[in-house]
């Protein structure tokens, strides 16, 4: 076998190991928190995880396979390692970019979540005898 | 708490825009405005001490709780999707205060303020308070 060849199958035995490595991390974490906002509701937290996670490999196997290719020439171990290295350098951030922008979009959905149950945050100057006449009042 | 009842001094300008800006605001609680010192007002609040409300901003939840000047302000924020985490840091001890005396100090001096006028230029001479 080429060089390059060896160095294009290490390349995709890596970078999809650590792919489904960071995948199951978040899988498997996101659940708990998703399962906190969504109030114990745990088909809905594992739907929805369900979907980050397909999406996020549908990304992260979309690039590594388009970045696979070199124009290179891969002569020598040493090149061979060389770009390999470069090329999971590129994953490893593409992956983390990923990882970043789920936790942001984790994050969000708590913080709109907490916001919509967060009670009145300042003490009454006073309470009234009666409730407002015309409406509803107790 | 789902209504809020915001009671302000509708001859005032700075008091009119505010409310103006507040009705396009998205938000979680409804909110209803009623000018102080108007029939409407005494009809539906008999028990709110009626002079007291053009000095302050009067807040009335549909839970009879009663929010006056600074704590008004904070709670027309509360109700707004934007704002609420807004006025949940305001409400921090270190801020409260800060955040009231403010409030007084634009209260009073709504009417007077080149300031302010400048913040919220109008076409009209705002009318001055009568504090």
């Amino acid at each position: 076998m080429d060089t390059v060849v060896v160095m294009y199958l290490s390349y995709v035995a890596l970078s999809v190991g650590l792919t489904i490595w960071v995948a199951q991390t978040l899988s498997k974490n996101g659940r708990v928190f998703l399962v906190d906002v969504f109030d114990g509701r745990e088909d809905l937290a594992n739907s929805i995880n369900h979907l980050l996670v397909v999406g996020f490999y549908l990304i992260n196997l979309g690039y590594v396979t388009l970045a696979l290719r070199t124009s290179e020439a891969v002569d020598t171990t040493r090149v061979a390692v060389e770009v390999l290295a470069f090329k999971i350098g590129l994953v490893l951030l593409v992956l983390g970019g990923m990882h970043f922008m789920n936790m942001v979009i984790f994050s969000k959905i708590r913080r709109r979540r907490r916001l919509e149950d967060t009670p009145p945050p300042v003490t009454p100057d006073e309470i009234l005898a009666h409730g407002p006449l015309g409406l509803g009042g107790t | 708490m789902e209504r809020l009842t915001v009671l302000y001094d509708a001859r005032c300008m700075l008091c009119r825009q505010v409310r103006a800006w507040l009705e396009v605001q998205p938000r979680f609680v409804e909110i209803d405005f009623m000018a102080a010192r108007s029939e409407r007002a005494a009809n539906r609040f008999p028990t709110l001490d009626q002079d007291r409300l053009l000095d302050d901003l009067t807040v009335v939840a549909n839970d009879r709780m009663v929010y006056r000047g600074g704590k008004a302000f904070v709670m027309c924020l509360w109700a707004l999707r934007e704002y609420r985490g807004l006025s949940v840091r305001l409400s921090a001890p270190h801020m409260l205060p800060l955040a009231e005396a403010s409030f007084r100090w634009v209260s009073k001096n709504r009417g007077r303020s080149r300031f302010l006028r400048r913040l919220f230029p109008t076409d009209q001479r705002p009318i001055r308070s009568h504090s």
